[in-house]
């Protein structure tokens, strides 16, 4: 089947929205090349369940694509249109099995030497797009608070090496009471922000959560029930000996929330679908809980684009070997050194992609080594590359961000 | 790309040769005038080499670039100012470790599937070595780590094939079959095998284990019992280390001439954590000293080896939208397909910098052209710096 041959009925089979979305959207979706589209419907197919920032953004490129030409549009998707394709291509049904679709799609793009074409054609496509249908400003300044190095009482690492001449580092913050003065700080700029959606501000942590009203939570420990039977689930698969590693991959983008015990109480579809998300698309996310806490701000600031993001790590277990990690056998204690080191590099990440967002010039960012002295704050009123050794507040160093 | 990341990108340019210049007073082979001319025909009869890739490539920010020196001590300070280091080795292939692996064997890029258990198209070093200068079997052997890797050894192409190919082991396979599949937790920590999946990868089953006899067999050739050979894992921390561990009783039983040594832990990069990952590049520092050290201890192998060290590929820098920094190779963004290439030994120059670009598949000609073998289906070509 090709793109042009759509119809309504094509979507028979995708939720209500989704169908909705894609059959009033059909004529565009007639015009896209088949090395583009189906990466677009992996993306509608879930539109029910997709977060507030991402429906619009979604909705935002499409009426971008409709106001074109026939002639525009095909100009614009004429480097994917001149990707050589195959014949098994064209018969998967790339329309209900989307992902499965861009695994086969990758791995002969691979294969032909024109991956290297599709990255180029892909980054056009979305600079045009970023262009063309820019995301709203956000309603505030966006804030990112990063909290490191739970756990680790005496150290000789020395942190926030990378952030430091972005911003001002502080070696003499006054650590009682941090994390409460921070979370609070985060609560109130929730109960404060004009408007937006429930997802504009998020607190995620790699243990258990600490109280943090009217924000968002996603919690490493909360989802100790659904990463246990992820990988239960994983390892029958795995010991069936049917599935190889993209067949694996491809079960866990079909998986729901109630393959692994969610979606039962809250009844939050879409607060269930990404936290299931961040443990079937991220490496690592299942077992590794400083893994866990990068990856979900990475996927938070990328797909909910905050306005408010706190993130707490704690201390991950002990590497193990994949396989008795994966078979439930008792892990080693934490490793609060190692959980340091990874949160700290983690905390750069974040900030990096604070940095992807609209706003990104008047965006906050503060990261604090937990129960110690040491911070960074980033922000367009504070120095760059400067330090101060004067003794700080917690609440008076966020001051200086607002 | 906003200003901020702009920044920081040019940051990632960071140039190796600045930083060898700097950082160990390596000079520019470029500079110095004209290479001693055909020095592979001059080999000591019986030259050997030993080939140490990476699988899991390390960015220039963890190793080379002046926020990662510590973590290379051994190649800083022991290996570069002895050998000739290529500071742009481009790989234009498929950013999986079994096949560009393959693809570095070969001198050819290889295309079929990362995760399939496929030979390569092209006939290997490994045939052409053994065909062309009449070797035994025992003369050329890899060790690997397990999985896909167990069909390196050959391809299938007509006039070469696994009769004319390397001998392969897979250190961890050989641990799992000597301890009869039920590994205990002694072991456990040594059996995790690919970690380029998204969750997990079996070590490989059924035909692919070893079977009693073969594990025997080995071990028959290592001169190595069964019970010292889970003794010793006992008391090393990583894959790796096993896989050295191996390399070196190979050595010292058959000294073969031809030893492909592919090291793996620094692939945990792949979970996540960086802490890990910078523990990988240390460990993996501190082998390659040791490989070189065997070698330079060893009387088969002193004066007569020329050691290659290079990672298959790199990982994704930082700032690449479609990645996550550190963790994949996914994105093919320049940092992610340019890595480097150390060479060592007889009539290779000594603390010596080439600037150039080359090609990953430039490997195989340049051993074709040491060794004396003609890679007839190789792309490369053979570096002339070093030969």
């Amino acid at each position: 089947m090709l793109p042009v041959q759509l119809n309504a009925e094509s979507f028979s089979a995708y939720p209500p929205e989704a169908r909705a979305f894609a059959v009033q959207n059909i004529a565009v979706l007639r015009q896209m090349p088949l090395a583009l589209l189906p990466s677009f419907l992996n993306e509608a197919i879930g539109y029910d369940w997709k977060l507030p920032a991402e429906r619009a953004q979604i909705t935002r490129e499409m009426a971008c694509l409709s106001a074109l030409s026939p002639e525009q549009l095909a100009s614009r998707m004429h480097a994917f249109a001149a990707l050589r394709l195959n014949t098994d291509l064209e018969s998967a049904d790339w329309v209900n099995l989307p992902s499965s679709f861009l695994e086969q799609l990758t791995a002969w793009l691979w294969a032909t030497h024109q991956m290297d074409a599709f990255h180029a054609a892909a980054n056009v496509y979305t600079s045009y797009l970023a262009d063309a249908a820019p995301a709203p400003p956000p309603a505030m300044p966006r804030l990112a608070i990063v909290i490191v190095g739970q756990g680790v009482d005496e150290t000789s690492f020395n942190p926030f090496r990378k952030l430091r001449p972005h911003g001002t580092y502080f070696n003499r913050v006054k650590p009682e009471g941090g994390v409460d003065t921070l979370l609070a700080h985060a609560s109130a700029r929730a109960a404060s922000a004009p408007g937006g959606d429930s997802f504009d501000h998020w607190y995620i942590d790699g243990g258990a959560p600490a109280r943090a009203p009217r924000l968002t939570q996603v919690s490493y420990d909360a989802l100790a029930s659904a990463r246990a039977a992820l990988l239960e689930r994983t390892q029958r698969i795995i010991n069936s000996g049917d599935a190889g590693p993209e067949a694996l991959r491809s079960m866990l983008a079909r998986m729901k929330p109630e393959d692994v015990g969610m979606g039962k109480s809250p009844p939050d579809q879409v607060l269930d679908r990404f936290q299931l998300s961040l443990l079937t698309q991220g490496s690592g996310t299942q077992i590794f809980s400083t893994t866990f806490v990068q990856w979900a701000g990475r996927e938070c600031l990328r797909r909910a684009q905050p306005v408010t993001l706190v993130l707490r790590y704690a201390p991950r277990q002990q590497q193990q070997p994949m396989n008795a990690m994966l078979s439930g056998e008792l892990p080693g204690g934490p490793d609060p050194a190692g959980s340091l080191i990874d949160a700290d590099m983690g905390a750069f990440y974040t900030w990096l992609n604070l940095q992807r967002l609209t706003g990104s010039a008047q965006s906050r960012f503060v990261a604090w080594f937990e129960g110690h002295g040491e911070a960074v704050a980033i922000g367009p009123d504070l120095p760059r590359g400067t330090i101060s050794d004067s003794p700080i507040g917690m609440s008076e160093l966020l001051a200086l961000l607002t | 790309m906003n200003a901020t990341l702009r920044e920081i990108a040019a940051k990632q340019g960071w140039n190796r040769r600045q930083f060898l210049r700097t950082a160990v007073g390596a000079a520019a082979a470029g500079r110095l005038c004209g290479f001693t001319p055909l020095v592979a025909q001059q080999m000591p009869k019986g030259h050997k080499a030993v080939v140490v890739t990476f699988g899991g490539g390390a960015r220039d920010e963890e190793t080379f670039a002046p926020e990662g020196q510590e973590n290379i001590p051994h190649m800083l300070g022991e290996l570069i100012p002895q050998g000739t280091f290529f500071t742009q080795v481009i790989n234009h292939g498929i950013l999986g470790h079994y096949v560009a692996t393959a693809s570095l064997a070969t001198g050819a890029y290889e295309t079929f599937n990362n995760f399939a258990q496929t030979p390569p198209a092209n006939p290997t070093v490994f045939e052409y070595f053994r065909k062309d200068l009449k070797r035994p079997a025992n003369d050329a052997w890899i060790v690997a780590p397990s999985n896909g890797f167990n069909r390196i050894g050959a391809s299938e192409r007509r006039g070469y094939g696994p009769e004319l190919g390397a001998e392969v082991l897979l250190p961890k396979q050989l641990l799992a079959a000597a301890m009869g599949g039920k590994s205990g937790g002694d072991y456990e920590h040594l059996l995790r095998d690919n970690y380029e999946s998204p969750l997990y990868t079996p070590l490989a089953g059924g035909d692919v284990l070893p079977r009693d006899l073969e594990v025997e067999k080995v071990a028959g050739i290592l001169k190595l019992s069964l019970d010292d050979f889970k003794a010793h894992a006992r008391s090393l921390a990583s894959p790796d280390e096993l896989s050295v561990f191996i390399a070196r009783q190979l050595m010292r039983q058959l000294a073969p001439s031809l030893l492909w040594i592919t090291l793996h832990d620094i692939d945990i990069a792949h979970s996540g954590a960086y802490s890990l990952y910078l523990d990988g590049i240390q460990r993996s520092d501190r082998l390659c000293g040791e490989i070189w050290r065997a070698i330079e201890t060893d009387p088969e192998y002193k004066g007569r080896t020329t050691m290659f060290i290079l990672p298959d590929f790199g990982r994704d820098s930082d700032v690449s939208p479609g990645g996550n920094g550190f963790q994949h190779h996914r994105t093919g963004d320049a940092l992610s397909r340019t890595t480097w290439m150390m060479v060592l030994g007889p009539g290779v120059r000594q603390n010596a910098v080439v600037e150039r670009p080359v090609d990953s598949l430039d490997l195989v000609p340049t051993l074709g052209r040491l060794l004396g073998f003609s890679p007839t289906y190789a792309a490369g070509s053979p570096l002339r710096e070093v030969l």
